[in-house]
């Protein structure tokens, strides 16, 4: 009988303990502007077009799974807005034209920022 | 006569006031000093609770807005008086207009009940106990209001019922402890209750009545609608129960009154159970330095201030490690332990009581 | 008051915003009080064609967008999607791809259960427990963020293997997460395991009999919590599960905490084997091959298979109808939560409001995965 009382008031007790305990622990917040988490270097953030090595093949289109959302004519260009980031055009390109970076931060005031536009063949 | 009031009298004197403005004016001036009290109380409070239960959680907290975030509740405050004021289709406007007020006036009327120190407090009155206990029982019905004039949203509804409902079922044991303090004080009002308790640690009431504590904070923690009791807006449940409908300022007020509440009932806790605005100890610190006695008498009742703040944010501190340590309960388990298990021991804390002043009165 | 005298009865809309639907659920309830008499679950409202969209591309192109079907445990729904893909095409996985795939599905399952743990708990009202499961969730996925270069949409698995190696460092990090867990999970139990509000919100709440859970046909951790000891990793077992030392924990009385308990023991099991999966990689790390490079344009498998895992919240099946081209003419997708979220009328009728969300929330529901 005694117990059946006590029991539950030390429980609570406990898990009063357990908080106290958990606030001395180190702080695990990170200041995020200021402070900005280091990514890893396979992360797939934004990705870079080298039109250099780019041949063109279409690849990257046909695995794409957000269709339209990668683009070849005169422009090579991606729409940012509705790249999920998978990473298969990346890893399906033959010649390596494509790759990720390690920016996360992509947010735009306007929608057109978003589109990334490279011309092909721009100098020849 | 307080010497407060005597100085005050002193200096208006000079402009040859007339007497009844003079005594209007106490009132004015004591009613801007306690609103000015409370805001301050309010907007540290929240920001304190923030910062406390980040604490815990192993976060920082807001730390944006000034230093360290120290004005986090006021750029809040700014941005809810800016908010636009939506009004639900089918409210019942009278009402819905009403209800904050409701909630906000009688929690505001209450701080002037309560003895901030021998020489401060607003308004004197013999059964002052009472009269908190009536006030601190009026939000309930406002926030009945708030959640019948929703226009029929059903989650505010059941908020403002559920409120109704634990109001009942706390008022009750919460009384029956009162009045074992009126007992063993042999009064029912608030500074004579205090003054009782002067003198040392052992001659608060919290040791007659360790039981009548342990119902009285439970009881309270009902009343002020803190977690692991707060059923009206039981976030996870009711959305954000009575107050779902309300935004801008007169979601502001809910927000200011629920925690004026429960600065002034952690207060109340204090002044009945841990010796109010008395020192721990026999002495206070003011009678170290030689002082004269009219400035003895500024510095005792700044100190008494000081002892009644901290032992209030002790309690305080208590209620938010209570909220971030323990789920919500039930509703209908919340109703057996008032009916169940504290009615009955709160009888029993009122024999202690009585045999207790007997025996004193014997010895 | 009686039943028959209070005939007007109170509609409340629980959702499809509510903080504690978890997604975009809709719940109408019939009150009479507070009391439910009637709950009927209204969802579609986070449907995106999932079965459809796999038609309309190719093999490749729908596997980034599985990880989306369960958003928190991603790697299980590309797992039965490839292993319906590596059944039909007669794909061997090497070795260690094999164990890679298992320490992540299981990493995935602790992180997918404490997720549930802190919302559980956020939903019943306690504020601290979900910023301590956070915290070591997003141990995890930094782990996986290093293996597979995102938290949560992983797009790591491939047919024939996995995409990225495991290096020695990362497997280092893995264990030294594994090794701290349990201790944090010991304290997660102290603090929630005989609080007695917690008991008295969860015990004998929302009991769900044997009888019901199998003719809803529920799976995982809620079959499981009901007496019912039905395990795909053990009863059929895929991957490497064969040569792993496991136990299936469960519970008889069915109720909310007892499906509060077989999830944190599943936990503390997944544990054992990531452990045990580490053992292996670490004597193993070089030499093997993860992937066996399979030529896209040779995906065009004909037949029909079924994939299947036991994810997080239950068994989780893909079915895949191929007809000789690159894509699949039908996919099927049999996802857990789907069966979990029908049950809510028949465990949570007649209780409190209150306890709507105590039953709801010990089911684990996700929202995606029951609309796809």
């Amino acid at each position: 009988m005694i117990n059946e009382f006590f029991n539950p008031v030390k429980e609570l007790a406990k898990g009063l303990s357990i908080i106290l305990k958990n606030g001395l622990k180190n702080r695990v917040t990170l200041k995020y502007p200021e402070e900005q988490e280091k990514v890893r270097n396979n992360f797939r953030g934004k990705i870079k077009y080298e039109k250099d090595k780019c041949i063109k093949c279409g690849n990257c289109i046909k695995v794409c799974p957000a269709a339209g959302c990668i683009s070849i004519n005169e422009y090579f260009s991606i729409d940012m807005s509705q790249c999920i980031f998978c990473g298969n055009c990346v890893e399906y390109c033959p010649v390596n034209a494509l790759s990720h970076t390690v920016e996360y931060t992509l947010a735009q005031s306007k929608k057109d920022n978003l589109i990334l536009k490279e011309e092909i063949y721009g100098n020849d | 006569m307080s010497l407060f009031y005597l100085l005050y009298i002193e200096c208006l004197s000079f402009w040859k006031m007339p007497e009844w403005l003079i005594f209007i004016m106490w009132y004015i001036f004591n009613f801007i000093l306690i609103v000015i009290l409370m805001l301050l109380t309010v907007l540290f409070l929240v920001l304190f609770e923030r910062k406390y239960l980040a604490f815990y959680t192993r976060r920082i907290g807001p730390d944006r807005a000034g230093y360290k975030g120290c004005f986090q509740t006021v750029a809040d405050a700014i941005k809810l008086l800016f908010k636009e004021n939506i009004i639900p289709k089918n409210a019942d406007k009278f009402l819905f207009f009403l209800s904050p007020l409701i909630v906000f006036v009688p929690v505001l009327t209450v701080w002037a009940l309560l003895p901030f120190s021998s020489g401060f407090y607003t308004f004197h009155s013999c059964c002052s106990i009472l009269l908190f206990m009536a006030f601190l029982a009026i939000p309930a019905i406002g926030i009945l209001f708030a959640g019948y004039s929703s226009g029929g949203n059903n989650f505010a509804l059941i908020g403002g019922i559920r409120s109704c409902m634990q109001l009942i079922a706390s008022e009750i044991p919460s009384f029956l402890v009162l009045a074992s303090i009126v007992i063993l004080s042999g009064s029912m009002d608030l500074s004579v209750i205090v003054k009782n308790q002067s003198g040392s640690i052992l001659n608060w009431y919290i040791f007659p009545s360790f039981l009548g504590f342990t119902i009285f904070f439970i009881c309270s923690l009902i009343i002020m609608n803190r977690l692991p009791f707060d059923f009206p807006e039981a976030e996870s449940e009711l959305v954000a129960g009575y107050n779902c409908e309300y935004s801008g300022m007169k979601f502001a007020m809910f927000f200011l009154a629920e925690y004026a509440m429960t600065f002034i009932l952690s207060a109340l806790v204090v002044v009945l159970f841990l010796g109010g605005y008395n020192a721990p100890f026999d002495f206070y610190i003011t009678d170290c330095f030689n002082l004269s006695v009219i400035l003895r008498e500024i510095f005792i009742n700044f100190e008494q201030f000081f002892w009644l703040i901290f032992k209030t944010g002790i309690i305080i501190m208590l209620i938010m490690l209570i909220r971030a340590a323990y789920p919500r309960l039930r509703t209908d388990k919340t109703l057996d332990l008032c009916w169940y298990i504290f009615i009955p021991l709160s009888i029993f804390n009122l024999f202690i009581a009585i045999i207790i002043k007997y025996m004193r009165g014997i010895l | 008051m009686n039943n028959s005298t209070l005939k007007n009865t109170t509609i409340l809309n629980v959702g499809p915003q509510h903080p504690s639907t978890h997604g975009v659920l809709r719940l109408k309830c019939e009150l009479n009080g507070e009391r439910i008499i009637k709950i009927e679950p209204i969802i579609g409202y986070l449907h995106r064609g999932m079965e459809k969209m796999a038609e309309t591309g190719s093999y490749l192109q729908y596997l980034p967008v599985v990880d989306r079907i369960d958003y928190l445990s991603g790697f299980f729904c590309s797992f039965a999607y490839l292993d319906a893909i590596e059944k039909l095409m007669d794909i061997v996985c090497p070795l260690k791809a094999l164990y890679i795939r298992t320490i992540t599905m299981e990493l995935n399952r602790i992180s997918s259960h404490l997720l549930w743990l802190g919302c559980y708990l956020m939903d019943l009202g306690a504020t601290s427990p979900f910023f301590y499961a956070f915290i070591e969730r997003e141990k995890i996925l930094h782990i996986f963020e290093k293996l597979a270069g995102a938290r949560m949409m992983y797009n790591y698995y491939t047919l024939g293997g996995v995409k990225n190696d495991i290096n020695k460092e990362l497997l280092g990090e893995i264990k030294v997460f594994a090794g701290n867990f349990n201790k944090q999970l010991k304290e997660f139990e102290d603090l929630i395991n005989n609080n007695p509000i917690f008991i008295s919100r969860t015990a004998m709440i929302g009991v769900l009999e044997q009888e019901t859970a199998v003719n809803y046909s529920v799976t995982g951790a809620n079959l499981r919590a009901s007496g019912i000891l039905k395990d795909l990793r053990k009863d059929f077992p895929y991957l490497i599960y064969k040569q792993i030392e496991f136990d299936i924990p469960y519970k008889k009385s069915g109720d909310s905490y007892s499906r509060y308990i077989v999830r944190v023991k599943e936990m503390k099991e997944s544990c054992k084997i990531v452990n045990q999966c580490l053992d292996w990689l670490y004597s193993n790390i070089e030499d093997l091959k993860i992937n066996l490079k399979i030529n896209t344009a040779k995906i065009k498998p004909e037949g029909e298979a079924i994939g299947q895992v036991e994810s997080p919240r239950g068994l989780m099946l893909c079915y895949i109808c191929a007809d000789g081209t690159n894509k699949p003419s039908r996919v099927k997708w049999r996802t857990p939560s789907f069966y979990s979220v029908q049950l809510i009328n028949e465990i949570a009728k007649n209780y409190l409001v209150s306890d709507l969300m105590s039953i709801f929330g010990s089911l684990d529901v996700i929202m995606p995965e029951v609309d796809r």
